[in-house]
């Protein structure tokens, strides 16, 4: 309660404390949202994303075999990533599979950790070392470099 | 994300502050299983990042404060009357 209250004043403070300008965030209808396979669809499509899509695919199986977690865990940010990928902000134009990628990359990072610490370790790295250096190349070669 | 990261826009912010805010809820939540001196300074933390993500985009703050309340509800057992006092 008492952050967000703290943040409704920071938000009125960012408005420069004018009511006006700050009921706009209320009135402005940004905030609509629905749900959609096509983000998800776009996303999972495109190349510079490829690379990830063995590792990112494994990785649920890799859960379901060792569910037990050492550092954190690691359902909580798979289903927050798989909530923003199927999320459309009908409101404003927006993209919420942005969003989703550091959940995405806190899920992946907490099942590595936790496959590290198996015997399969060596050759778990070899797998992700492969990916990580496709996935590099992908998206250098997708930058705008002028 | 690398894409995003090169150039000033408001998507990245709420990729990081909505990232930011749902963990320190969940930083509050099992800092309340704790004494209440040591919520004070996770609670701005958290004022802060949920500040971050509404200045940069309103249904992401949406999203960031009922995912908040419902990932607080979820982590702190015993202490859930604090989340929002009725």
């Amino acid at each position: 309660m008492a952050a967000t209250i703290g943040t409704l004043l920071l938000v009125f403070a960012s408005y420069d404390f004018s009511p006006d300008a700050f009921s706009y965030f209320f009135r402005s209808g940004a905030g609509r949202i629905a749900f959609s396979l096509e983000p998800a669809r776009h996303w999972l499509l495109s190349l510079p994303n490829s690379a990830r899509h063995p590792g990112r695919g494994h990785r649920p199986i890799a859960l379901l075999a060792n569910p037990r977690s050492r550092y954190f865990g690691n359902t909580v940010p798979l289903c927050l990533a798989l909530l923003f990928f199927f999320l459309v902000t009908t409101g404003i134009s927006s993209e919420p599979t942005l969003w989703a990628l550091p959940f995405l990359l806190t899920f992946i990072a907490g099942v590595f950790a936790d496959f590290l610490e198996t015997r399969y370790r060596r050759v778990f790295l070899a797998l992700t070392g492969c990916l990580l250096a496709l996935q590099v190349t992908l998206s250098l070669r997708v930058l705008p470099w002028n | 994300m690398i894409h995003a990261c090169t150039y000033p826009n408001n998507e990245i912010l709420t990729a990081f502050g909505l990232f930011a805010s749902l963990y320190t809820a969940m930083g509050v939540a099992h800092a309340m299983q704790g004494p209440p001196r040591k919520w004070r300074s996770r609670i701005v933390l958290l004022t802060l990042t949920l500040a971050f993500t509404a200045a940069s985009h309103v249904a992401a703050f949406l999203l960031a404060l009922l995912l908040s309340i419902g990932l607080m509800a979820y982590l702190a057992v015993g202490r859930r009357a604090y989340i929002a006092p009725s």
